[in-house]
């Protein structure tokens, strides 16, 4: 069983950007169809965070709102 | 006021024997003279990029095709072309400027691709035995040498009394340019090293199956082993990784690229490599396989999906 890397180097990453988490879902689904491990839902959002940075984006924002009160 | 010219400083310029040719197209499309920077031209990267113009390239014409070694080069200078008669005696032309050199136990398809290259109008870089190219330059960049005719022999058969060998021979079109001959040394490269200077490989690639997902594609080396021609080669997929694929949609020129490794699978067992990626294309559309390999021209047929 091969695992999916969470290199973002392994990616392509501008495309994962311009993609939904919906669409990453799916396609992280179909590789575990073809030999690559089943990730979890969760597992796939955070790996989906992880490569695109979207979540950290989210908590510079979280910070930037606690600053501002 | 009339003046001399100054002749300058000897600097002793004496290159090594020739290893190498790198030919390529005398006029790009644009009709702007092929060439390259002074500083491009000492890097092999640059150099290797332009060995790797696919078929498929946004401009063709800038594509270099390296030669494989040389040997035994020889500049042949004719006499200046004059008038002369009853003592009147006037210089007409410079005399022509040859180069032969002998090529050594190539395969056949080799010959043929060398002598397709007689039908165009084309310019040689030099390449030195201490991997220097030699060229002309104008300050900024470096421009091949104009040839006015390129003829290569059939390929030759081997016999008791030597190797098979194929001479290669051209016709400087304007001998002059030997005048603003620079060496460029290319840094961390060899001359001799089939892996630094590499001609591209035809590739043909078959296109199956397509739909939103993908399609699978079969990719066959077009020249085959002459000692084994029944047997296909196959381009497999150590060679085709997921960051060198790319669909062009033939109606806007928009791309669509693999996300990761997992959207491309090879099968050793029937040589095909399966492209799956959740809605990659669009139903309907007509697609551009472009297969970016380092090394092979990789011609693919349409993905049309239904």
């Amino acid at each position: 069983m091969k695992k999916l890397s969470n290199n973002p180097k392994d990616w392509n990453i501008d495309k994962l950007k311009s993609k939904s988490l919906g669409w990453f879902k799916k396609v992280v689904n179909d590789y575990s169809e073809r030999g690559y491990e089943k990730l979890t839902e969760d597992e796939i959002k955070k790996l989906y965070e992880t490569l695109t940075g979207k979540k950290s984006a989210l908590k510079n924002e979280e910070v930037k709102d606690d600053k501002s009160k | 006021m009339t003046n001399l010219s100054n002749v300058g400083y000897n600097w002793k310029f004496t290159p090594e024997e020739i290893r190498r040719f790198l030919f390529c197209l005398t006029l790009k499309d644009d009709a702007s003279a092929n060439s390259v920077t002074l500083a491009n031209a000492a890097l092999l990267n640059a150099w290797q990029t332009l060995f790797n113009t696919y078929n498929f390239a946004d401009d063709t014409s800038i594509k270099v095709v390296c030669s494989p070694i040389v040997y035994g080069v020889t500049p042949e200078r004719g006499e200046d072309k004059v008038f002369d008669e009853n003592n009147y005696f006037r210089k007409l032309a410079d005399g022509d400027y040859d180069v032969s050199a002998m090529l050594y136990d190539l395969a056949p398809k080799q010959v043929a691709g060398l002598k397709a290259l007689q039908d165009y109008s084309i310019s040689v870089y030099l390449i030195t035995a201490a991997t220097q190219v030699l060229g002309v330059s104008d300050g900024t960049n470096l421009t091949p040498f104009k040839i006015q005719n390129l003829t290569v022999q059939d390929y030759g058969i081997t016999s008791s009394e030597g190797v098979s060998q194929v001479i290669l021979k051209f016709r400087l079109k304007n001998p002059n340019e030997l005048n603003d001959m620079v060496a460029i040394t290319v840094a961390d490269a060899d001359a001799t090293s089939d892996v630094d200077f590499f001609p591209l490989r035809n590739v043909t690639g078959a296109v199956a199956s397509p739909a939103v997902t993908g399609c699978t594609v079969g990719l066959t080396l077009d020249n085959v082993d002459p000692n084994n021609p029944a047997t296909a080669i196959y381009l497999t997929g150590d060679h085709v990784t997921y960051d060198l694929v790319t669909f062009t949609d033939q109606a806007d020129d928009s791309d669509e690229v693999l996300a990761a490794a997992g959207s491309i699978s090879y099968s050793a067992a029937t040589h095909l490599h399966t492209i799956n990626e959740a809605a990659l294309l669009t139903t309907g559309h007509t697609y551009t396989l472009k297969i970016a390999v380092s090394g092979y021209d990789i011609t693919c047929g349409d993905v049309v999906v239904p």
